[in-house]
Protein backbone atom coordinates (compact mmCIF):
# COMPACT_ATOMS: atom_id res chain seq x y z
CA UNK A 1 0.00 0.00 0.00
CA UNK A 2 1.79 3.07 -1.00
CA UNK A 3 2.11 5.65 1.81
CA UNK A 4 1.62 9.85 1.28
CA UNK A 5 4.54 12.16 2.70
CA UNK A 6 4.92 15.80 2.64
CA UNK A 7 8.94 17.18 2.97
CA UNK A 8 10.03 20.55 3.67
CA UNK A 9 13.57 20.51 1.57
CA UNK A 10 16.20 20.33 2.24
CA UNK A 11 16.02 17.01 2.72
CA UNK A 12 17.95 14.43 4.05
CA UNK A 13 19.29 10.96 2.97
CA UNK A 14 17.38 9.12 5.95
CA UNK A 15 13.73 10.46 4.75
CA UNK A 16 14.89 9.47 0.86
CA UNK A 17 15.34 5.90 2.12
CA UNK A 18 12.16 5.82 3.61
CA UNK A 19 10.02 6.29 0.43
CA UNK A 20 9.49 3.24 -1.40
CA UNK A 21 8.40 2.89 -5.13
CA UNK A 22 4.51 3.96 -5.88
CA UNK A 23 4.42 6.20 -2.56
CA UNK A 24 2.83 9.99 -2.94
CA UNK A 25 5.41 12.86 -2.28
CA UNK A 26 4.16 16.50 -2.00
CA UNK A 27 7.26 19.06 -1.89
CA UNK A 28 7.61 23.08 0.25
CA UNK A 29 10.71 24.60 -0.63
CA UNK A 30 13.23 25.49 -3.56
CA UNK A 31 13.73 24.18 -6.82
CA UNK A 32 15.29 24.52 -9.78
CA UNK A 33 14.29 23.87 -13.27
CA UNK A 34 16.92 22.14 -15.43
CA UNK A 35 17.30 20.78 -19.13
CA UNK A 36 19.74 19.67 -21.68
CA UNK A 37 21.95 23.02 -21.77
CA UNK A 38 21.25 23.27 -18.00
CA UNK A 39 23.04 20.00 -17.29
CA UNK A 40 25.78 20.01 -19.80
CA UNK A 41 26.90 23.37 -18.25
CA UNK A 42 26.47 22.78 -14.43
CA UNK A 43 28.43 19.27 -14.88
CA UNK A 44 31.24 21.06 -17.19
CA UNK A 45 31.59 23.33 -14.67
CA UNK A 46 31.98 21.12 -11.69
CA UNK A 47 34.57 18.95 -13.66
CA UNK A 48 36.45 21.92 -14.27
CA UNK A 49 36.30 22.48 -9.95
CA UNK A 50 34.21 25.43 -10.21
CA UNK A 51 30.88 25.88 -7.25
CA UNK A 52 27.67 26.29 -9.60
CA UNK A 53 26.01 29.61 -8.29
CA UNK A 54 22.93 27.97 -6.50
CA UNK A 55 22.74 25.40 -3.59
CA UNK A 56 21.28 22.47 -5.95
CA UNK A 57 21.76 20.09 -2.69
CA UNK A 58 19.48 22.18 -0.35
CA UNK A 59 16.57 21.08 -3.09
CA UNK A 60 15.71 19.47 -5.98
CA UNK A 61 15.92 19.04 -9.71
CA UNK A 62 13.12 19.70 -11.99
CA UNK A 63 13.26 18.55 -15.53
CA UNK A 64 11.31 21.43 -17.11
CA UNK A 65 11.37 25.09 -18.92
CA UNK A 66 8.69 26.82 -17.52
CA UNK A 67 6.48 29.30 -19.46
CA UNK A 68 7.21 33.16 -17.45
CA UNK A 69 6.55 36.46 -17.80
CA UNK A 70 7.12 39.62 -16.19
CA UNK A 71 4.20 41.32 -13.85
CA UNK A 72 3.72 44.98 -13.64
CA UNK A 73 6.18 45.03 -11.09
CA UNK A 74 8.82 43.76 -13.64
CA UNK A 75 8.80 40.58 -11.79
CA UNK A 76 9.38 37.15 -12.57
CA UNK A 77 5.81 35.04 -13.03
CA UNK A 78 5.13 31.66 -14.14
CA UNK A 79 2.34 30.87 -16.24
CA UNK A 80 2.78 27.10 -17.02
CA UNK A 81 5.12 24.92 -15.74
CA UNK A 82 5.64 21.14 -16.21
CA UNK A 83 7.64 18.14 -16.69
CA UNK A 84 9.59 17.64 -19.80
CA UNK A 85 11.35 13.74 -20.67
CA UNK A 86 13.18 12.85 -18.32
CA UNK A 87 15.08 9.85 -19.70
CA UNK A 88 17.35 12.62 -21.83
CA UNK A 89 18.69 13.28 -18.55
CA UNK A 90 19.86 9.63 -17.25
CA UNK A 91 23.79 10.67 -17.93
CA UNK A 92 24.20 14.01 -17.07
CA UNK A 93 21.57 13.48 -14.21
CA UNK A 94 23.41 10.65 -12.48
CA UNK A 95 26.53 12.57 -12.77
CA UNK A 96 25.09 15.68 -10.94
CA UNK A 97 23.53 13.43 -8.60
CA UNK A 98 27.00 12.04 -7.41
CA UNK A 99 28.65 15.27 -7.38
CA UNK A 100 26.16 17.33 -5.33
CA UNK A 101 24.46 14.85 -3.02
CA UNK A 102 21.41 15.36 -5.14
CA UNK A 103 18.47 13.81 -3.04
CA UNK A 104 15.49 14.18 -5.15
CA UNK A 105 14.97 14.60 -9.19
CA UNK A 106 11.19 15.81 -10.47
CA UNK A 107 10.08 14.73 -14.05
CA UNK A 108 8.24 12.72 -16.67
CA UNK A 109 8.61 8.98 -17.88
CA UNK A 110 11.44 7.61 -17.35
CA UNK A 111 15.19 7.25 -16.20
CA UNK A 112 17.14 4.25 -17.64
CA UNK A 113 19.05 1.91 -15.49
CA UNK A 114 22.20 3.97 -14.51
CA UNK A 115 20.25 6.40 -12.88
CA UNK A 116 18.78 3.67 -11.04
CA UNK A 117 21.49 2.16 -9.67
CA UNK A 118 23.23 5.65 -9.02
CA UNK A 119 20.17 6.90 -6.86
CA UNK A 120 20.27 3.66 -4.74
CA UNK A 121 24.12 4.56 -4.29
CA UNK A 122 23.46 8.28 -3.51
CA UNK A 123 20.08 8.20 -1.52
CA UNK A 124 17.85 10.06 -4.29
CA UNK A 125 14.92 9.13 -5.58
CA UNK A 126 12.84 10.27 -9.27
CA UNK A 127 9.49 11.62 -8.80
CA UNK A 128 6.88 11.38 -11.40
CA UNK A 129 4.38 14.25 -12.39
CA UNK A 130 1.67 13.56 -15.15
CA UNK A 131 3.19 14.92 -18.21
CA UNK A 132 1.03 18.17 -19.77
CA UNK A 133 -0.34 19.30 -16.87
CA UNK A 134 1.63 22.11 -16.46
CA UNK A 135 -1.26 25.01 -15.53
CA UNK A 136 -2.02 22.64 -12.63
CA UNK A 137 1.08 22.68 -11.52
CA UNK A 138 1.81 26.54 -11.70
CA UNK A 139 -0.62 26.83 -9.35
CA UNK A 140 1.70 25.33 -6.29
CA UNK A 141 4.18 27.31 -7.39
CA UNK A 142 4.50 30.49 -4.97
CA UNK A 143 7.31 32.54 -6.33
CA UNK A 144 9.55 32.58 -8.81
CA UNK A 145 12.85 33.41 -6.45
CA UNK A 146 16.04 33.60 -8.99
CA UNK A 147 16.62 33.09 -12.11
CA UNK A 148 20.37 31.89 -13.61
CA UNK A 149 22.25 31.38 -17.04
CA UNK A 150 19.61 32.99 -18.85
CA UNK A 151 22.11 33.23 -21.47
CA UNK A 152 21.25 29.63 -22.59
CA UNK A 153 17.27 30.71 -23.37
CA UNK A 154 14.32 30.70 -21.14
CA UNK A 155 13.23 27.47 -21.64
CA UNK A 156 16.66 26.37 -20.57
CA UNK A 157 17.63 29.06 -17.80
CA UNK A 158 17.72 27.88 -14.09
CA UNK A 159 14.56 28.96 -12.59
CA UNK A 160 14.44 28.76 -9.10
CA UNK A 161 10.94 28.63 -7.36
CA UNK A 162 9.29 28.23 -4.20
CA UNK A 163 7.10 26.08 -4.22
CA UNK A 164 4.34 24.37 -1.47
CA UNK A 165 3.24 20.98 -1.96
CA UNK A 166 3.96 20.18 -5.21
CA UNK A 167 2.14 16.91 -6.16
CA UNK A 168 1.12 14.37 -6.49
CA UNK A 169 4.22 13.42 -7.25
CA UNK A 170 4.87 9.42 -7.78
CA UNK A 171 7.94 7.45 -6.74
CA UNK A 172 8.83 6.14 -10.33
CA UNK A 173 12.80 5.38 -8.81
CA UNK A 174 13.25 4.75 -5.16
CA UNK A 175 16.34 4.37 -3.52
CA UNK A 176 16.62 0.68 -3.26
CA UNK A 177 17.60 0.24 -6.43
CA UNK A 178 13.87 -0.37 -8.09
CA UNK A 179 12.52 1.43 -11.13
CA UNK A 180 8.50 1.72 -11.90
CA UNK A 181 8.98 1.74 -15.34
CA UNK A 182 10.95 -1.19 -15.23
CA UNK A 183 8.50 -3.03 -13.35
CA UNK A 184 5.78 -2.20 -15.91
CA UNK A 185 8.22 -2.94 -18.65
CA UNK A 186 8.53 -6.41 -16.83
CA UNK A 187 4.77 -7.22 -17.09
CA UNK A 188 4.43 -5.64 -20.25
CA UNK A 189 6.96 -7.82 -22.13
CA UNK A 190 4.32 -10.33 -21.29
CA UNK A 191 1.11 -9.19 -22.40
CA UNK A 192 3.17 -8.29 -25.96
CA UNK A 193 4.30 -11.58 -26.53
CA UNK A 194 0.92 -12.74 -26.40
CA UNK A 195 -0.31 -9.46 -28.30
CA UNK A 196 2.20 -10.42 -31.15
CA UNK A 197 0.94 -14.19 -31.20
CA UNK A 198 -2.83 -12.67 -31.26
CA UNK A 199 -1.59 -10.81 -34.69
CA UNK A 200 0.05 -14.05 -36.03
CA UNK A 201 3.62 -11.72 -35.65
CA UNK A 202 7.09 -13.82 -35.22
CA UNK A 203 8.97 -11.19 -32.85
CA UNK A 204 11.93 -13.20 -33.59
CA UNK A 205 11.84 -12.35 -37.36
CA UNK A 206 12.66 -8.54 -38.29
CA UNK A 207 9.74 -7.41 -40.83
CA UNK A 208 11.26 -4.64 -41.04
CA UNK A 209 14.56 -4.25 -44.06
CA UNK A 210 15.84 -1.35 -42.44
CA UNK A 211 16.74 -0.01 -40.10
CA UNK A 212 18.88 -2.96 -39.09
CA UNK A 213 22.69 -2.80 -38.39
CA UNK A 214 24.48 -5.64 -40.12
CA UNK A 215 27.99 -6.12 -39.19
CA UNK A 216 30.85 -6.87 -41.93
CA UNK A 217 31.27 -10.50 -42.52
CA UNK A 218 34.58 -12.09 -42.00
CA UNK A 219 38.01 -10.37 -42.66
CA UNK A 220 39.27 -8.07 -45.34
CA UNK A 221 40.78 -10.62 -48.02
CA UNK B 1 -12.95 40.35 -53.63
CA UNK B 2 -9.42 38.16 -52.38
CA UNK B 3 -8.56 37.25 -48.94
CA UNK B 4 -5.94 39.74 -48.14
CA UNK B 5 -2.69 39.16 -45.86
CA UNK B 6 -3.45 41.51 -42.62
CA UNK B 7 -6.79 39.09 -42.34
CA UNK B 8 -4.41 35.89 -42.63
CA UNK B 9 -2.58 37.09 -40.23
CA UNK B 10 -4.96 38.04 -37.77
CA UNK B 11 -6.98 34.43 -38.31
CA UNK B 12 -3.55 32.74 -37.25
CA UNK B 13 -2.93 34.70 -34.31
CA UNK B 14 -6.44 33.82 -33.28
CA UNK B 15 -5.83 29.92 -34.04
CA UNK B 16 -2.72 29.60 -32.14
CA UNK B 17 -4.22 31.27 -29.05
CA UNK B 18 -7.15 28.65 -29.44
CA UNK B 19 -4.92 25.78 -29.89
CA UNK B 20 -2.49 26.59 -27.36
CA UNK B 21 -4.76 26.82 -24.11
CA UNK B 22 -8.29 25.50 -25.42
CA UNK B 23 -8.09 21.43 -26.55
CA UNK B 24 -10.48 20.54 -29.16
CA UNK B 25 -14.13 19.46 -28.11
CA UNK B 26 -13.83 16.18 -29.16
CA UNK B 27 -10.26 15.38 -28.05
CA UNK B 28 -12.48 16.56 -24.44
CA UNK B 29 -15.10 13.84 -25.24
CA UNK B 30 -12.61 11.33 -25.56
CA UNK B 31 -10.85 12.00 -22.69
CA UNK B 32 -13.80 11.79 -21.06
CA UNK B 33 -14.70 8.38 -22.13
CA UNK B 34 -11.17 7.17 -21.32
CA UNK B 35 -11.65 8.10 -17.85
CA UNK B 36 -14.97 6.28 -17.57
CA UNK B 37 -13.34 3.21 -18.70
CA UNK B 38 -10.38 3.48 -16.19
CA UNK B 39 -10.87 1.55 -13.18
CA UNK B 40 -7.82 1.90 -11.33
CA UNK B 41 -7.10 4.68 -8.81
CA UNK B 42 -3.72 5.58 -10.31
CA UNK B 43 -5.60 5.50 -13.97
CA UNK B 44 -8.21 7.54 -13.14
CA UNK B 45 -5.96 10.00 -10.67
CA UNK B 46 -3.65 10.50 -14.57
CA UNK B 47 -6.73 11.93 -16.46
CA UNK B 48 -8.37 13.65 -13.66
CA UNK B 49 -5.06 15.69 -13.46
CA UNK B 50 -5.15 16.06 -17.28
CA UNK B 51 -8.87 17.20 -17.23
CA UNK B 52 -8.04 20.11 -14.45
CA UNK B 53 -5.37 21.17 -16.15
CA UNK B 54 -7.74 21.34 -19.31
CA UNK B 55 -10.08 23.46 -16.61
CA UNK B 56 -7.05 25.17 -15.65
CA UNK B 57 -5.91 26.96 -18.77
CA UNK B 58 -9.30 27.77 -19.60
CA UNK B 59 -10.53 29.83 -16.83
CA UNK B 60 -6.76 30.88 -16.69
CA UNK B 61 -6.27 31.51 -20.10
CA UNK B 62 -2.54 29.75 -20.25
CA UNK B 63 -1.01 27.06 -22.12
CA UNK B 64 -2.08 24.43 -21.36
CA UNK B 65 1.48 22.72 -21.27
CA UNK B 66 4.89 24.58 -20.92
CA UNK B 67 6.11 22.82 -24.04
CA UNK B 68 3.94 25.00 -26.22
CA UNK B 69 5.81 23.30 -29.36
CA UNK B 70 7.12 24.31 -32.36
CA UNK B 71 5.03 25.88 -34.91
CA UNK B 72 3.39 23.87 -38.57
CA UNK B 73 0.90 25.17 -40.52
CA UNK B 74 -1.09 22.80 -43.43
CA UNK B 75 -2.85 25.54 -45.58
CA UNK B 76 -5.17 24.44 -48.80
CA UNK B 77 -5.84 27.25 -51.06
CA UNK B 78 -8.89 27.09 -52.99
CA UNK B 79 -7.70 27.60 -56.62
CA UNK B 80 -11.21 29.61 -56.80
CA UNK B 81 -9.82 32.00 -53.87
CA UNK B 82 -7.36 35.29 -54.34
CA UNK B 83 -4.81 36.22 -52.20
CA UNK B 84 -3.43 39.18 -51.69
CA UNK B 85 0.14 39.83 -50.38
CA UNK B 86 2.59 37.05 -48.92
CA UNK B 87 0.62 34.36 -46.65
CA UNK B 88 3.95 33.21 -45.05
CA UNK B 89 4.25 36.58 -43.92
CA UNK B 90 0.88 36.98 -42.34
CA UNK B 91 1.92 32.79 -40.72
CA UNK B 92 5.27 34.27 -38.90
CA UNK B 93 4.24 37.47 -38.05
CA UNK B 94 0.90 35.74 -36.63
CA UNK B 95 3.25 33.81 -34.37
CA UNK B 96 5.49 36.46 -33.55
CA UNK B 97 2.39 37.77 -31.80
CA UNK B 98 0.97 35.13 -30.27
CA UNK B 99 4.24 34.04 -28.90
CA UNK B 100 4.29 37.55 -26.91
CA UNK B 101 0.36 37.19 -26.15
CA UNK B 102 -0.72 34.10 -25.13
CA UNK B 103 2.27 33.50 -24.17
CA UNK B 104 3.85 30.78 -25.42
CA UNK B 105 7.43 29.40 -24.32
CA UNK B 106 10.27 30.26 -26.83
CA UNK B 107 10.63 27.17 -28.26
CA UNK B 108 12.55 27.58 -31.72
CA UNK B 109 16.40 27.66 -31.96
CA UNK B 110 19.34 27.18 -34.58
CA UNK B 111 20.15 23.86 -34.00
CA UNK B 112 24.26 23.90 -35.09
CA UNK B 113 24.62 27.64 -32.93
CA UNK B 114 21.67 26.64 -30.40
CA UNK B 115 20.88 30.34 -30.81
CA UNK B 116 16.56 31.17 -29.78
CA UNK B 117 15.03 33.57 -31.92
CA UNK B 118 12.81 34.42 -29.15
CA UNK B 119 9.61 34.83 -31.23
CA UNK B 120 9.36 30.40 -32.28
CA UNK B 121 9.64 31.51 -35.97
CA UNK B 122 13.15 31.31 -38.18
CA UNK B 123 15.12 28.94 -39.73
CA UNK B 124 12.21 27.62 -41.81
CA UNK B 125 9.82 27.54 -38.92
CA UNK B 126 6.84 27.81 -39.75
CA UNK B 127 7.16 24.56 -41.71
CA UNK B 128 4.40 24.99 -44.12
CA UNK B 129 2.85 22.35 -45.97
CA UNK B 130 0.59 24.13 -48.94
CA UNK B 131 -1.75 22.37 -50.95
CA UNK B 132 -4.38 23.53 -53.66
CA UNK B 133 -8.43 22.55 -53.49
CA UNK B 134 -9.85 22.55 -56.87
CA UNK B 135 -13.28 24.47 -57.55
CA UNK B 136 -13.05 26.31 -54.37
CA UNK B 137 -13.19 30.15 -52.95
CA UNK B 138 -11.86 30.01 -49.85
CA UNK B 139 -8.37 29.50 -47.52
CA UNK B 140 -8.23 26.46 -45.00
CA UNK B 141 -5.75 27.04 -42.55
CA UNK B 142 -5.10 24.15 -40.09
CA UNK B 143 -2.32 25.25 -37.29
CA UNK B 144 -0.56 23.12 -35.22
CA UNK B 145 1.86 23.52 -32.59
CA UNK B 146 3.44 20.30 -31.64
CA UNK B 147 5.12 19.31 -28.31
CA UNK B 148 8.85 17.47 -28.79
CA UNK B 149 8.12 14.67 -26.10
CA UNK B 150 5.51 13.12 -28.32
CA UNK B 151 7.49 14.31 -31.70
CA UNK B 152 11.25 12.88 -30.95
CA UNK B 153 9.43 9.22 -30.96
CA UNK B 154 8.74 9.50 -34.55
CA UNK B 155 10.33 6.70 -36.00
CA UNK B 156 10.29 4.83 -39.41
CA UNK B 157 11.12 1.43 -40.88
CA UNK B 158 11.19 0.14 -44.57
CA UNK B 159 9.91 -3.22 -45.68
CA UNK B 160 10.30 -5.35 -48.96
CA UNK B 161 7.38 -6.05 -51.08
CA UNK B 162 8.11 -9.26 -50.14
CA UNK B 163 6.92 -9.36 -46.66
CA UNK B 164 3.37 -8.99 -45.66
CA UNK B 165 3.49 -5.40 -44.95
CA UNK B 166 0.25 -5.21 -42.86
CA UNK B 167 1.59 -7.32 -40.17
CA UNK B 168 5.00 -5.12 -40.53
CA UNK B 169 2.90 -2.20 -39.71
CA UNK B 170 1.34 -3.99 -36.46
CA UNK B 171 4.90 -4.52 -35.24
CA UNK B 172 6.15 -1.26 -35.86
CA UNK B 173 3.63 0.20 -34.30
CA UNK B 174 3.67 -2.04 -31.46
CA UNK B 175 7.84 -1.95 -31.40
CA UNK B 176 7.67 2.11 -30.82
CA UNK B 177 4.66 1.76 -28.19
CA UNK B 178 6.99 -0.35 -26.02
CA UNK B 179 9.91 1.31 -26.67
CA UNK B 180 8.25 4.48 -25.60
CA UNK B 181 6.18 3.94 -23.06
CA UNK B 182 4.73 7.23 -20.64
CA UNK B 183 7.28 9.05 -22.14
CA UNK B 184 5.20 10.76 -25.34
CA UNK B 185 2.45 11.51 -23.13
CA UNK B 186 -0.12 9.08 -23.55
CA UNK B 187 -3.23 8.95 -23.83
CA UNK B 188 -1.86 9.81 -27.01
CA UNK B 189 -3.03 9.85 -30.66
CA UNK B 190 -1.04 7.39 -33.22
CA UNK B 191 -0.50 8.44 -36.80
CA UNK B 192 0.82 6.15 -38.91
CA UNK B 193 2.24 5.83 -42.44
CA UNK B 194 1.93 3.34 -45.18
CA UNK B 195 3.83 3.79 -47.80
CA UNK B 196 4.88 7.15 -49.97
CA UNK B 197 8.23 8.02 -50.08
CA UNK B 198 10.64 9.06 -47.04
CA UNK B 199 9.26 12.04 -46.57
CA UNK B 200 5.76 12.16 -47.19
CA UNK B 201 5.27 8.69 -45.58
CA UNK B 202 5.97 10.91 -42.28
CA UNK B 203 3.75 13.63 -43.63
CA UNK B 204 0.82 11.40 -43.96
CA UNK B 205 1.33 9.65 -40.79
CA UNK B 206 1.47 13.24 -39.05
CA UNK B 207 -1.34 15.03 -40.49
CA UNK B 208 -3.28 12.06 -40.00
CA UNK B 209 -2.76 13.19 -36.16
CA UNK B 210 -4.95 16.24 -36.65
CA UNK B 211 -7.76 13.67 -38.30
CA UNK B 212 -11.49 15.50 -37.05
CA UNK B 213 -12.90 13.48 -35.26
CA UNK B 214 -10.44 11.94 -33.23
CA UNK B 215 -10.91 8.01 -33.48
CA UNK B 216 -12.76 8.05 -36.84
CA UNK B 217 -11.88 5.25 -39.47
CA UNK B 218 -10.00 5.61 -42.84
CA UNK B 219 -12.43 5.19 -45.89
CA UNK B 220 -10.30 2.36 -47.26
CA UNK B 221 -11.61 -0.67 -45.66
CA UNK B 222 -8.40 -2.21 -45.39
CA UNK B 223 -6.62 0.54 -43.34
CA UNK B 224 -9.66 1.01 -40.93
CA UNK B 225 -9.16 -2.36 -40.20
CA UNK B 226 -5.05 -2.03 -39.36
CA UNK B 227 -6.66 1.09 -37.23
CA UNK B 228 -9.06 -1.38 -35.31
CA UNK B 229 -6.41 -3.80 -35.04
CA UNK B 230 -3.70 -1.26 -33.48
CA UNK B 231 -5.76 0.36 -31.14
CA UNK B 232 -6.50 -2.97 -29.29
CA UNK B 233 -3.80 -4.65 -29.37
CA UNK B 234 -2.02 -0.95 -27.81
CA UNK B 235 -4.35 -0.55 -25.09
CA UNK B 236 -4.12 -4.42 -24.53
CA UNK B 237 -0.55 -3.94 -23.29
CA UNK B 238 -1.90 -2.40 -20.12
CA UNK B 239 0.39 1.12 -20.01
CA UNK B 240 -2.81 3.54 -19.87
CA UNK B 241 -2.28 7.15 -19.11
CA UNK B 242 1.03 8.08 -18.50
CA UNK B 243 2.64 4.56 -18.74
CA UNK B 244 1.52 3.84 -15.35
CA UNK B 245 -0.94 1.44 -16.38
CA UNK B 246 -4.49 1.39 -17.23
CA UNK B 247 -6.86 0.89 -20.30
CA UNK B 248 -6.27 3.78 -22.67
CA UNK B 249 -2.72 4.18 -23.91
CA UNK B 250 -3.97 5.48 -27.23
CA UNK B 251 -7.11 7.73 -28.00
CA UNK B 252 -7.16 6.80 -31.62
CA UNK B 253 -4.76 5.13 -34.20
CA UNK B 254 -5.10 6.98 -37.80
CA UNK B 255 -3.29 5.78 -40.72
CA UNK B 256 -3.31 6.88 -44.34
CA UNK B 257 -2.01 5.22 -47.08
CA UNK B 258 0.05 6.08 -50.23
CA UNK B 259 1.35 4.63 -53.29
CA UNK B 260 4.83 3.50 -53.67
CA UNK B 261 7.72 1.30 -54.79
CA UNK B 262 7.29 -2.08 -55.91
CA UNK B 263 10.46 -3.24 -54.03
CA UNK B 264 10.18 -1.53 -50.89
CA UNK B 265 8.35 0.87 -48.88
CA UNK B 266 8.31 2.96 -45.77
CA UNK B 267 6.31 2.28 -42.57
CA UNK B 268 6.01 5.93 -40.14
CA UNK B 269 5.11 6.03 -36.77
CA UNK B 270 4.51 9.38 -34.69
CA UNK B 271 2.54 10.42 -32.01
CA UNK B 272 0.57 13.07 -30.25
CA UNK B 273 0.13 13.77 -26.50
CA UNK B 274 -2.78 13.84 -24.98
CA UNK B 275 -2.41 18.20 -25.05
CA UNK B 276 -3.47 17.70 -28.81
CA UNK B 277 -2.19 21.81 -30.20
CA UNK B 278 -4.46 22.24 -33.15
CA UNK B 279 -7.31 24.58 -34.57
CA UNK B 280 -8.34 25.21 -37.84
CA UNK B 281 -10.20 28.15 -39.77
CA UNK B 282 -11.58 28.29 -43.02
CA UNK B 283 -11.08 31.90 -44.70
CA UNK B 284 -13.53 32.97 -47.50
CA UNK B 285 -12.91 35.00 -50.58
CA UNK B 286 -15.35 37.26 -49.35
CA UNK B 287 -13.21 37.82 -46.10
CA UNK B 288 -15.85 35.37 -44.14
CA UNK B 289 -13.73 33.42 -41.20
CA UNK B 290 -15.56 29.85 -39.92
CA UNK B 291 -13.55 28.18 -36.98
CA UNK B 292 -13.65 24.82 -37.35
CA UNK B 293 -12.30 23.32 -34.70
CA UNK B 294 -13.06 25.54 -31.56
CA UNK B 295 -16.52 27.18 -32.99
CA UNK B 296 -17.68 27.91 -29.60
CA UNK B 297 -15.05 30.66 -29.10
CA UNK B 298 -15.80 32.39 -32.64
CA UNK B 299 -13.02 33.96 -33.17
CA UNK B 300 -13.29 36.83 -30.64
Amino acid sequence: MSKSYHFTFPLNEEQIRELQLGDLVYLTGNIYTMRDMGHRRAVDMLNEGKELPFDLASGAIWHCGPIVRKDANDKWETVSAGSTTSSRFTYLGSDLIKKVKLRATIGKGQMLQTAVDTMQEVGSVFLNTTGGTAALYAQQIEEIVDVHWTDLGLPEAIWVMRVKDLGPLVVGIDSHGRSLFNDKKIEMDQLLAQTYKDAKIDPTYNLAYLPKRVPASGTKK
Amino acid sequence: MSIKQSLIESVVFELYKQASIEIPPDVMRALQKGYDLEDSLVAKGQFEAIMENINIAHTKQVGMCQDTGVPIIYADLGLKAQVEGDPYEAFTEAIKKATTAVPMRQNVINPLTKKNSGTNTGWGIPYVHWDTLPDKDYLDILAVTKGFGSEMRGSQCWVLSSEDVGRATVKAVLDVVADSMGEPCPPVIIGVGIGGFADSSMSIAKKALFRDPIGSRNPDPDVAALEEEIETAVNGLNLGPMGFGGKTYTLGVHAELSGSHTAVMPVSVIFQCWACRYAKARIHNDGRVEYITHPHLGGK
